[in-house]
């Protein structure tokens, strides 16, 4: 074949050359070497590498012929080959030549007809964070990402906006697996993932790509490519970057005794009594020697590690990838919690005949986490200064000898927070193994191939969670030890089938796929909780060491089947026009309804390769793209169509029980949910590719959405397809870059999201739908808060007296005034209102930094604005009139008229006007917006290190500070709350993170 | 090479085409729902099984029919109890005179007492479907056909009791009469009680002339439960006469007798005793923990701090301080000469129980939802755990019979002075109806807020429950004739708009 391609070459040229050695060189536009640039004789296999000065050889080959020079991150080049050849590569400044995966393939990012945003491994290998979507936070328009601080925990995360009344978890389709998260993947095994965004890109994935779908490939080695053997890791420590300032145990006494110093007065001299202090009688004011700042009792900083190593490679027929990484993060709760995980790759590729090419890719996982008591963080604000963590007085009556709530007589809603912490042990231990077996047939090289792949994931959790016996208060006690122990397994697996075609007729692109692909997903669950395990040791966590009378069990279980097929057909001319077809049918198992079909359809127009506007100056790059499509999610329940029947028991006489049923009465018919969307983007590079970016609009639809009214009269919720769900926004990213010279390059960009977050319809006749902390209201953002809403504060006797609500209620100077919503005069549940919603109208990103030779320096910064959170730390003071207050609520309460006209007075915190868990007051409403410093890193690369006779291509050092500054107005430890609906209560503190980075390469 | 490829194009093609075939003929998308039983897979030809459905509704009555939230509301209404804690739940103070009887209709529990309620009522209509549906397999006649017919009184006699908490809390209310009802239009007070009489009336016959223990199914509803939840509806409705020949059945027919103790009447030892009329069974399987039938927080909200010692081991009790009385109710049974009942009854920080263990919470809290530690299983201190809930006892049966009896013209001086002999207390003759008003004050005091009822059927309350000797700490208004039933929940107003309709 070489021979014969050589000839046809020289009949080309027309010349007459013995076939022999040429040699050449590749650098960049400065004439820097490229350093394992792609040389290969043009429509044929035969091909090398440049080594470390950029210098390749071709062997048995004819001067003249034409060869391909590539290179990943600059313009290919076709030339023809001359003994001394020197190429130079223009860099690729829009990656308009990168490939994306696509979903059942891979596409060029110049035929794109839609908004997939590509992100490199390497952009997330030095964040310290466990899980690689944490890291992604404010790189990415459009990507709503929560984190938590809790070690091992994954970020919330939502591809515009929330679609889904049930569930917004957008699909992980990891080396073509399908997860609901990434959480067991190690940033430095990501070649790269491609988040699509809009339904043209997604619909090929039907029924699973309603909230979006991120593709994730993991790192595998490149034909002819020399072993590439990598070390990346960091060393960091987090600690807590927000607390929230409390009152001091002089500051609580003040408070308390401004309500009622009669009542109070007791509490505080037996606090004097046990724990020291004086009384000012003359001022009647304590000064208390305790003085616990129970947050601080409770953390810590935290160490945070991993370590990861890598070898890719690749010979002529076959491409290896393995590695293995350790990540060990620590929790900044002052107890045990913790995380650590062990991933083991492998992949290798092989091709026995030029028709075939078969792998393997294996990755296998193993988790321990051990788990914090978050109820503890409530517990810490609720609790005042006023007595220690330990006390020696009591050390013989409380367990561990802390000290008890009972000395100060705190019985009912208090909790030593540092015991609640200690006195508790829940781990998890997780084996993932995914594994995968492809087979591609190269019927027609480049043209036609057919590809079948199985891909399998086994994941098996074992989890327990262990309370000792402890008694620290009639409330805060464990008279037996209890031991919950869980079994759960995950077994899924995909055979997914495609057959590809792909040509080009002079000005005509042409691709096809058609694919067919089988699922199945089945979970199991064993439980079971016994009393009285021993306690003391790892190896005694068996529930047979437990009593045996008593002991508990249960198990749940379910399977769900999908068989699809589905077919894209792009079409590209001249690459000015792009067209692309998708169309998916999914049968599901899951429904009555088995069959859905979800087509799409994507235009492109490239005006920057129309005549009019080449060679106009500044103007590089100019596509503006067009899309629609529909798409399922199915990650809502379940429905077979018919009415269940529960299994209840009832007693009748002593010690007897007899089983009995319960007929439901009423059952769902659901079907998926189906997400209309429509996208029109424009991508864009001007001056001369400095200024790069895209924008986009879209409108998702989601209609059939599942809503769950509740049943007149009853707390039983009836699900049915019936609720319409907008999201429509802009998605925006600008960047600068300017190559000043040889070694100095500088960028600034920014990418900021708008959405707009509607609920359009409920059910008929339904216009609101409480759930248990947010209602869906038709007109209003999802998940809105809804409450009285504080017009102010009652200033004087005069203005009660005159307010018939206020005579009614019994209110005075200090308690909040109500808006009177219906003007009738009366507060009732009538006069609730929409207060807000956790969903954010803007996320915005901006990165900057700069290039000097081996230095660099990158900046990150990030926000939100227009999400409200809920601050249930301190709407929870319903339960206790003695709970502490944090510093504002003593610094900015009413003391007076005209002190405040948005904070109750100290009494006004006591009173179930202004606090009650029904009123739901906006006072409890605050903003979720937020600025923060997302990454500060600076890096040094030494390249090309000599040791004797070896070189070592590079070492990178860096620093970095990841979360090192948020500034937020909500009195919160973080503005991110886990809860998706908001609810700030025994939220984990988000962490800021300083660490050392190294990266070897050998 | 070439002929290679194409035999492969071939074969992979041919596989492609076969797995279509197959698999879209084939029922790879049939599979059934895991871990769950249709309710169209019931065998209703199993007349065996008929008594399960009935065991469901039982079980619902029991919890969530029994929720202490939905308690603090039913017992806080009356002059001398409240809910009892004035930081957590403030709003359910507001349900009584401490809080001028606002009844704010955003309250969580209120809305729990109502949808509760409603979920016991419409499981017992799924529980009627349901053994109408074994019936279709009984002869008219059999032993099974006379089962059925008692089992769809004791399903009636659950709702019955359901509907008499709501109608003497909520007063107008829905009536559920088919889990298929669109319209939910509330019926007035005097609807309610006629078709809950009608209903009790048309199953008593059917059903056991017995007293619950004495049930195979030990504890199950009789005819003489249903004739006293009817009779509760006759004294609502004023017809005395009808309240007499309930009574009357029951105290003649019914084989009960007052137990002798008043303090272990509401203890482990008077579960299931013969005073006993309904009761809501609970069973811990005489173990320490583990598998527990209970009703949730019951009884541990009721829980007051106990400190004794047992050996030489300090034991600490709590629960939750809620149902309080106030002083003025202990004031005025000490004026009566009350003893066994008021001992039984109040506990009053510093008070010792009969086993010596100290009230060390401040307050008069329920004694009858106490149990002494020596009947704790095991010594799990958890409040009441263990107990069943007494909803009818012979003592209230012999009150409205008497009641009945005086209203009518003739002596009740028999049945009350049965109830004042047990509780210690000198008998009286020529017993009036003021005798037995304060007689059921003291007698059914924390029962299902009685008293209040009481209060409001005898045109009292306006003057007891505005009291200027009543404490209020919330400066909010009185009690007034508009106020004396709940309003609806809020929630259910904006999600029935039926709701607001005026009762029919």
């Amino acid at each position: 074949m070489k021979r014969l391609l050589s000839l046809i070459g020289l009949a080309a040229t027309g010349c007459w050359l013995f076939a022999a050695s040429v040699t050449g060189y590749v650098t960049d536009e400065q004439g820097e070497p490229l350093i394992g640039a792609a040389v290969k004789v043009a429509n044929s296999t035969v091909g090398t590498i440049t080594d470390f000065d950029g210098k390749f050889e071709l062997t048995d080959i004819l001067p003249g012929t034409s060869v391909e020079v590539s290179y990943m991150g600059y313009l290919p080049q076709q030339t023809q080959a001359a003994d001394g050849m020197r190429v130079v590569l223009m860099e690729d400044v829009q990656r308009l030549e990168d490939v994306v995966v696509v979903g059942y393939g891979a596409a060029k990012i110049k035929d794109l007809t839609s908004p997939i945003e590509v992100v490199k491994g390497e952009e997330l290998v030095a964040i310290p964070t466990s899980s690689p979507m944490s890291a992604l936070q404010g790189k990415v328009s459009g990507v709503n990402i929560v984190n938590s601080g809790a070690p091992g925990a994954g970020p919330l995360v939502q591809i515009r906006g929330i679609g889904s009344f049930s569930n917004n978890t957008p699909l992980f389709v990891v080396d073509g697996m399908f997860y609901d998260n990434i959480n067991f993947l190690n940033s430095a095994d990501i070649e790269d993932m491609s988040i699509m965004k809009d339904a043209s890109a997604a619909a090929i994935y039907g029924v699973r790509a309603a909230n979006g779908v991120v593709i994730i490939t993991t790192k595998r080695g490149k034909q002819n490519q020399r072993p590439d053997v990598t070390y990346d890791g960091y060393v960091g420590v987090q600690t807590v970057s927000n607390l929230v300032p409390m009152c001091s145990s002089d500051q609580y006494a003040e408070m308390l005794l401004e309500v009622n110093k009669r009542s109070y007065t007791r509490m505080f001299n037996n606090a004097m009594k046990a724990y020291g202090g004086t009384y000012d009688s003359e001022a009647g004011v304590f000064h208390l020697d305790q003085n616990t700042n129970w947050y601080k009792e409770l953390l810590r900083p935290a160490v945070i590690t991993n370590h990861s190593l890598s070898i890719n490679g690749g010979g002529e027929k076959a491409t290896y990838g393995v590695a293995m990484s350790y990540l060990y993060q620590d929790g900044i709760m002052k107890t045990t919690n913790n995380y650590n995980r062990l991933n083991i790759r492998g992949n290798v590729e092989y091709k026995p005949f030029t028709w075939l090419t078969i792998g393997f890719n294996g990755i296998f996982v193993q988790s321990n986490q051990i788990f914090p008591n978050n109820a503890a963080w409530q517990q810490a604000y609720n609790m005042p200064g006023i007595f220690p963590v330990y006390d020696p007085a009591t050390a013989d009556l409380y367990t561990d000898g802390y000290a008890s709530p009972l000395t100060l007589q705190l019985t009912s809603n208090f909790y030593n927070p540092v015991a609640t912490a200690k006195l508790y042990d829940s781990r998890n231990k997780t084996n993932q193994m995914m594994a995968a077996v492809f087979a591609q047939f190269n019927i027609l090289p480049n043209k036609l191939n057919i590809r079948t792949s199985y891909n399998y994931d086994y994941t098996g959790m074992g989890a327990y969670t262990f309370i000792p016996e402890y008694y620290i208060s009639n409330n805060q006690k464990n008279e037996t030890s209890t031991l919950s122990k869980s079994t759960t397994t995950f077994n899924n697996w995909i055979w997914d089938n495609t057959i590809t075609y792909s040509d080009q007729w002079g000005k005509h692109g042409f691709k096809a796929m058609l694919g067919l692909s089988l699922r199945e997903e089945q979970y199991r669950n064993l439980w079971g909780v016994a009393q009285d395990v021993p306690a003391g040791k790892d190896s005694y966590m068996y529930l047979s060491l437990g009593n045996t009378e008593g002991r508990t069990v249960g198990d749940d279980g379910s399977r769900y089947r999908g068989f699809s097929y589905f077919g894209r057909l792009n079409y590209n001319y001249d690459d000015r026009y792009m067209v692309m077809f998708t169309l998916r049918r999914d049968g599901s198992s899951k429904y009555n309804e088995k069959w859905g079909t979800f087509p799409s359809v994507g235009l492109a127009w490239t005006l920057s390769n129309e005549e009019f506007l080449k060679g106009v100056e500044g103007v590089d790059y100019l596509k503006l793209r067009a899309s629609w499509g529909l798409l399922g999610n199915d990650k809502i329940g379940a429905s077979y169509g018919t009415t269940n029947s529960e299994v209840t028991r009832a007693v009748f006489g002593t010690n007897t029980a007899l089983s009995g049923y319960i007929n439901a009465t009423n059952f769902s018919w659901l079907s998926w949910e189906v997400v209309n969307e429509t996208n029109i983007g424009l991508n864009y590079a001007f001056l001369g590719n400095r200024l790069t970016g895209d924008i986009d609009w879209y409108y998702r639809l989601t209609q059939n959405a599942v809503v769950a009214p509740t049943l007149p009269m009853q707390e039983q919720t009836i699900a049915g397809n019936w609720g319409e769900i907008l999201n429509m926004g802009v998605d925006f990213n600008i960047n600068w870059e300017h190559h000043v010279g040889k070694n100095w390059t500088y960028f600034i960009g920014g990418n900021v999201s708008w959405l707009h977050n509607r609920v359009m319809s409920l059910r008929d006749g339904v216009n609101m739908i409480k759930g248990g902390k947010t209602v869906q209201k038709v007109g209003e953002k999802m998940n809105s808060y809804y409450g009285f809403k504080v017009i102010g504060v009652y200033q004087t006797e005069e203005e009660c007296a005159s307010d018939p609500v206020a005579v009614a209620n019994g209110l005075v100077p200090g308690d909040f005034k109500y808006e009177d919503v219906n003007g009738d005069k009366v507060i009732n549940e009538a006069d609730k209102q929409i207060l807000g919603s956790y969903i954010p109208d803007w996320t915005y990103g901006i990165n900057f930094g700069f290039r000097y030779k081996g230095l660099d320096l990158s900046v990150v910064l990030s926000g939100k604005a227009g999400g409200k959170i809920w601050n249930r730390k301190r709407a929870l003071r319903y339960a206790s009139n003695t709970y502490n207050f944090d510093l504002d609520q003593y610094n900015l309460r009413w003391h007076g008229e005209g002190t405040s006209n948005s904070n109750p007075s100290a009494a006004g915190l006591m009173k179930s006007w202004n606090i009650g868990d029904s009123q739901n007051a906006s006072y409890f409403v605050e903003s979720g917006d937020y600025f923060r410093i997302q990454n500060i890193t600076l890096g040094y690369t030494f390249t090309n290190v000599g040791a004797g006779t070896y070189k070592m291509p590079s070492i990178r050092m860096s620093l970095s500070a990841d979360k090192p500054f948020t500034s937020f107005g909500a009195h919160a430890m973080t503005p991110e709350v886990s809860d998706s609906e908001g609810w700030d209560t025994e939220v984990y503190p988000l962490t800021a993170t300083w660490s050392f980075a190294v990266q070897l390469k050998f | 090479m070439t002929t290679n490829k194409f035999s492969i194009l071939n074969a992979q093609c041919l596989i492609l085409i076969a797995l279509f075939a197959i698999l879209s003929g084939c029922s790879f998308l049939n599979v059934d729902m895991e871990n769950k039983i249709a309710v169209s897979e019931i065998d209703y030809t199993k007349t065996a099984d008929m008594y399960q459905p009935v065991i469901g509704a039982y079980s619902k009555l029991r919890w969530p029919g029994m929720h202490w939230v939905s308690n603090i509301l039913w017992t806080g209404r009356d002059d001398d109890m409240t809910s009892g804690r004035t930081d957590d739940q403030q709003d359910a103070l507001l349900f009584g005179y401490r809080g001028g009887y606002q009844c704010p209709n955003s309250f969580w529990g209120l809305r729990i007492a109502w949808i509760n309620s409603y979920d016991v009522i419409r499981t017992c209509n799924s529980a009627l479907e349901a053994l109408d549906k074994y019936a279709q397999h009984i002869q008219p006649g059999s032993q099974d056909y006379a089962d059925y017919k008692s089992y769809r009184g004791e399903v009636i006699t659950i709702s019955s009791w359901m509907y008499y908490m709501m109608a003497s809390s909520f007063g107008p209310c829905v009536l559920l009469k088919d889990n298929n009802q669109t319209r939910f239009v509330r019926s007035t007070q005097q609807h309610v009680y006629e078709y809950v009489i009608a209903q009790l009336d048309s199953v008593i016959p059917d059903m056991k002339r017995m007293r619950p223990n004495q049930m195979p199914h030990q504890g199950a509803f009789t005819a003489f439960s249903a004739e006293a939840i009817a009779a509760r509806f006759a004294l609502l409705m004023g017809d005395y006469a009808k309240v007499e020949t309930y009574t009357d059945d029951i105290v003649t027919n019914g084989g009960f007798s007052l137990y002798p103790d008043y303090y272990d009447l509401f203890k482990i030892p008077g579960k299931l005793c013969d005073e006993s009329l309904m009761e809501v069974q609970v069973t811990d399987f005489g173990l320490t923990t583990g598998d527990y039938i209970g009703i949730d927080q019951w009884y541990v909200s009721q829980g007051a701090s106990l400190k004794g010692t047992v050996g030489s081991e300090q034991i600490d009790i709590a629960g939750w301080n809620f149902c309080q009385y106030n002083t003025r109710f202990v004031d005025w049974c000490k004026a009566r000469g009350e003893t066994t009942r008021l001992e039984v009854s109040c506990l009053q920080t510093g008070d010792k129980t009969r086993d010596n263990f100290t009230v060390t919470s401040s307050g008069i809290f329920n004694g009858k939802a106490m149990l002494p530690y020596d009947q704790m299983t095991g010594g799990n201190t958890e409040w009441g755990r263990n107990n069943n809930v007494r909803l009818m006892r012979y003592a209230e049966v012999l009150l409205m019979n008497a009641e009945a009896k005086v209203r009518n013209g003739k002596s009740g001086d028999a049945p009350f002075n049965e109830v004042r002999t047990r509780a210690n207390m000198p008998t009286v003759n020529g017993v009036t109806l003021e005798d037995i008003l304060d007689e059921r004050r003291i007698e059914l005091c924390s029962e299902w807020g009685l008293r209040y009822t009481d209060l409001v059927r005898t045109g009292k309350a306006e003057t007891v429950l505005n009291d200027p000797a009543l404490v209020r700490d919330q400066a909010n208004g009185e009690w007034t004739t508009a106020k004396a039933w709940w309003p609806v929940p809020g929630d259910q107003l904006t999600n029935l708009p039926d709701l607001a309709l005026d009762p029919e």
